[in-house]
């Protein structure tokens, strides 16, 4: 039974989540002292995360998913729900001015994250459906969007700037790979920017954030504090780092070190050579993550593999972006590493799937 | 349906497969980002870390010590609690306070100010005795807190007050040797790099240590606590005795110049200086002047006699009593008749000193005075130093030409005094008094010069240079003649030590009134200066003591104190050839 498992795929995961464990301990324990005199706050809660993200991975792997595809209209109403009362003030929690967070007693759930899982199913069982409806824009892919895009509004109403981002590239990814034909992408994808850009351009804190990118050193100690930061902290890792739990940078000068940021104390306590091996495991991840969309022998799984394993990808590509000062920031956490439940519980639950998909492709 | 499966086989595998490449690209890309940022910019990025992940802080290093020549602590720095409030942090300020007033003995509604400050940080007491310090922990109270600080300490309390100084709060000299050799004791403040965090709190790491800085020294006087407390003692006695103001005694090696005592009566005690009026804090024996008076007769014959315009055997009519120069007549204590040299100086006769003073050059004897030292700093390497007053000799009257020789219109400070009349002691060497042996640095070596960078010295101690003033015979004889001041008949008699010689000589003048312009006929300052044992001098001491009540002349005020003095220090040195018998010869 177990060689049936995709081993490689297996052993990145668990490497990544251990390694991540020991870094959110390391960066958030001055922190947690701080805040809750507590220096393990952080990694406890993450621990418990961690708990309840292998039982979704098992989830993942023992489900017959191909059972699920029938009840996507069901689910997808479930989601709509939960996005319409996460936007309900009082019942949707507030976190730094974004309402993401549902509570049901002690346990937050984001929407958005679930969302990703259900429009991936979605849209792999809609390429399953009606592959042959792709060549054509408005009968194959324009209803596609306006579903999509309904939901993609009320993440943005949350505001989640950085998910819709990551779903609408998926989403594209998907129906091209799926057969969609590249000028309908391009076309899309320019649409899409075009919105981006007005979005970014109407709320001033993501213009701040843009123009920060631009240029961080021209205001320092405002909206380019974060990514300064973030360069400093990669900055004086060197070669081989300062050293597991030596950071400075984590000393409060950068913000989110546990959570969004964490690649960059990452770089500066364990240096280049070591970052390389964190991107090789990545690497291996995302591969092992195609070969199984490669090998697997229906159609539905393709999709969902390669959904999957592009969501994850992206995710991986555009926090690293971030730190590393090629993208404006925004706020994704990096899969497997950083401290945030419901990302955690998702991205395991789809390695889960993942894992069960593999099973299929290795069974022919 | 044909066409969809050919997409299916082929499309889709090169359409992953590009996808593939697209994602690896961006995951090169952010390696190649990395490689930027950690290698390439590494020097930059870490410049910027640097500038605010470190801050420089100004760290006192702790003051040097300063000891006697016995190795005796004289002055020492400990640790001690500061005691401040973290008003934020502060739960029952007026429990606080309550619990805290009778500790710190502070009025509860300053403490209940303090404690309710806007500030984040606020100053109960600064360097309270660990006593205290444990009281104040234990009552175990929020918000209140202690930083640990440097207080000098002087652990033989008034004694010596006015020549070592004190420090203030912050550890800086103000007065004395303290003020004086400030940049020696406490080495300059130095730069101490510490992490600090993102909130400017600064980051407890392991390399936070204290590194000793090399550029403080440990001082090493001259003084020697012993005799310089039976000096303190002696004077104390002597003023008590007399109803005096205030009094000063200098006891030197008389071959070195090495100064052995330094006392100021009254004095105060350094630990607690705030309690004394201020006049108590000066150093009067190296910065106050005064007119020398007869004492300084010795160097007017001294003058004469090396310039072979008297003859030691040639006598001098004093006038009996009253000698009348242009409008001024000058007296005698006692009127007298023919007197020798050595008369002169044992009977201490103004009438004769003028007469034998007139006798030489103004030019000639303004040189003499400068090159014994009057209206030049001896340098002694003391904050404060006069510089006395010799007027110009073509400004002399010949009133003034006359005062001058028996000690008036001229001024001086004791230790000048001391050492003019110390070169009679040495065969005619003007030796240069000093207070510090030695400075030690912080490898335990002991140097007797400092240089500054460019190799300059800039501090020199230990025994100068000495140069001659006069020839060994004049010196020799004058010496001679002022063993007769402490024999029965002389002025100084007082002083005489059984079983030892004392060559000294007596002063007593007048104090002059600034504001009425006039010499005080009630306020007199009593002197003696001696040389001990006179054959071959040990100690040179110098007794200058301000309006005694009683009587006013040195022989009767000052000279019992440099007996006593003399005395002690000469057994305590083992130099004193004191026998019962010859006790009791003498009784």
């Amino acid at each position: 039974m177990k060689s049936q498992y995709d081993s490689y795929l297996s052993f990145c995961v668990l490497a990544l989540t251990l390694f991540g464990t020991v870094m959110i301990y390391s960066t958030s324990a001055v922190f947690a002292e701080m805040h809750f005199q507590d220096t393990s706050f952080f990694l406890k809660k993450h621990l418990l995360h961690l708990a309840v993200g292998v039982i979704a991975l098992f989830i993942g792997l023992r489900v017959n998913y191909h059972q699920w595809e029938k009840k996507i209209p069901w689910i997808m109403i479930i989601t709509l729900i939960l996005l319409v009362l996460v936007l309900i003030p009082g019942v949707g929690y507030e976190v730094k001015g974004a309402r993401r967070w549902l509570r049901f007693y002690m346990i937050g759930v984001q929407p958005a994250e679930i969302l990703k899982i259900v429009l991936i199913f979605y849209v792999a069982s809609y390429l399953n459906r009606k592959q042959e409806l792709l060549t054509s824009f408005f009968r194959g892919i324009s209803p596609n969007f306006i579903v999509i895009g309904t939901y993609l509004f009320l993440v943005l109403l949350q505001p989640d700037f950085g998910t819709v981002v990551l779903i609408s590239m998926t989403v594209l990814l998907m129906i091209y790979i799926g057969g969609g034909k590249p000028i309908h992408i391009f076309g899309s994808l320019i649409c899409v920017s075009m919105i981006a850009v007005f979005l970014i351009a109407s709320q001033a804190y993501r213009l701040r954030r843009f123009l920060a990118f631009l240029d961080p050193w021209d205001d320092p100690l405002d909206s380019g504090f974060q990514i300064i930061q973030s360069f400093i902290a990669l900055g004086t890792g060197g070669w081989f780092g300062r050293g597991l739990s030596q950071s400075l940078q984590k000393l409060f000068f950068l913000p989110d070190a546990h959570t969004d940021f964490i690649f960059a104390i990452i770089g500066e306590e364990m240096g280049f050579l070591r970052v390389c091996i964190l991107i090789l495991l990545f690497a291996v991840l995302i591969w092992r993550g195609y070969m199984i969309a490669w090998h697997v022998n229906n159609n539905f799984g393709k999709y969902l593999a390669f959904g999957i394993t592009t969501s994850i990808s992206l995710q991986i590509l555009l926090n690293l972006f971030v730190v590393t000062g090629l993208l404006p920031t925004k706020g994704l956490p990096l899969p497997f590493i950083s401290a945030g439940g419901t990302s955690l519980i998702t991205s395991l639950f789809m390695v889960g799937l993942l894992l069960n998909i593999s099973q299929e492709s290795f069974r022919h | 349906m044909n066409k969809i499966r050919q997409f299916n086989v082929y499309n889709f595998h090169s359409r992953i497969f590009s996808v593939m490449c697209l994602i690896g690209l961006c995951l090169l890309l952010v390696l190649g980002r990395v490689f930027y940022l950690q290698i390439w910019n590494a020097e930059y990025f870490n410049e910027l870390a640097q500038r605010q992940q470190q801050r420089t802080i100004k760290l006192e290093s702790k003051r040097s010590p300063i000891y006697d020549r016995q190795q005796r602590l004289l002055a020492i720095s400990v640790k001690v609690d500061s005691v401040h409030a973290l008003p934020q942090h502060v739960q029952e300020p007026e429990k606080t306070a309550r619990i805290l007033s009778p500790l710190l003995q502070m009025e509860e509604s300053v403490l209940l100010e303090k404690l309710t400050s806007q500030r984040s940080f606020v100053w109960i007491k600064r360097q309270i005795s660990p006593a205290l310090s444990a009281q104040i922990k234990n009552a175990n109270l929020k918000g209140i807190a202690f930083i640990r600080e440097y207080r000098r300490y002087y652990p033989l309390g008034n004694f010596a007050g006015p020549l070592l100084g004190f420090t203030g709060v912050d550890s800086q000299g103000l007065e004395g040797l303290e003020y004086e050799y400030q940049e020696l004791l406490q080495g300059k403040k130095y730069n101490h790099v510490v992490a600090q965090d993102g909130t400017h709190r600064t980051v407890p790491s392991a390399d936070y240590n204290h590194s000793k800085d090399s550029n403080h020294y440990t001082l090493h006087l001259t003084i020697d606590s012993s005799i310089q407390y039976f000096a303190e003692k002696a004077l104390k006695k002597g003023l008590a005795r007399m109803d005096a103001k205030k009094g000063i005694a200098i006891v030197m090696e008389t071959q070195t110049g090495a100064v052995l005592a330094m006392a100021n009566v009254p004095g105060f005690n350094p630990n607690n200086y705030q309690k004394y009026p201020r006049s108590h804090y000066l150093n009067y024996a190296v910065s106050s002047g005064y007119e020398p008076g007869s004492t300084l007769k010795l160097v007017t014959l001294a003058t004469a006699l090396e310039e072979n315009i008297l003859q030691e055997d040639q006598a001098f009519f004093c006038e009996n009593g009253s000698y009348q120069i242009a409008d001024q007549v000058i007296h005698d204590v006692k009127p007298h008749g023919w007197l020798t040299v050595e008369q002169i100086i044992q009977k201490s006769s103004n009438i004769c000193a003028s007469k034998i003073g007139l006798a030489i050059e103004k030019e000639t004897f303004f040189d003499y005075l400068q090159q014994f030292g009057f209206g030049n700093k001896v340098n002694i390497g003391l904050s404060a130093e006069a510089v006395g007053k010799v007027p110009a000799p073509k400004d002399w009257t010949e009133v003034d030409h006359a005062s001058i020789a028996f000690g008036h219109g001229i001024l001086s400070s004791p230790i000048q005094l001391l050492t003019a009349v110390n070169s009679l002691g040495t065969g005619g060497m003007l030796v240069y008094p000093y207070v510090i042996e030695s400075v030690e640095n912080k490898q335990g070596r002991k140097v007797k010069e400092i240089q500054n960078v460019a190799g300059k010295v800039i501090y020199r101690f230990g025994m100068r240079e000495s140069k001659r003033v006069l020839s060994e015979k004049t010196a020799n004889r004058i010496k001679q003649f002022m063993i007769s001041v402490t024999h029965k008949g002389g002025s100084g008699s007082l002083a005489a030590i059984p079983g030892v010689e004392v060559a000294g000589k007596t002063g007593t003048t007048e104090i002059f009134d600034e504001v009425t312009q006039a010499y005080s006929k009630k306020e007199h300052i009593a002197s003696f200066i001696g040389l001990v044992p006179a054959a071959n001098p040990v100690l040179t001491i110098l007794i200058v003591i301000e309006s005694p009540k009683k009587s006013h002349y040195g022989g009767t005020v000052a000279a019992p104190v440099f007996r006593e003095i003399a005395e002690r220090s000469l057994i305590f040195m083992g130099k004193g050839m004191i026998s019962r018998k010859s006790k009791a010869q003498t009784n």
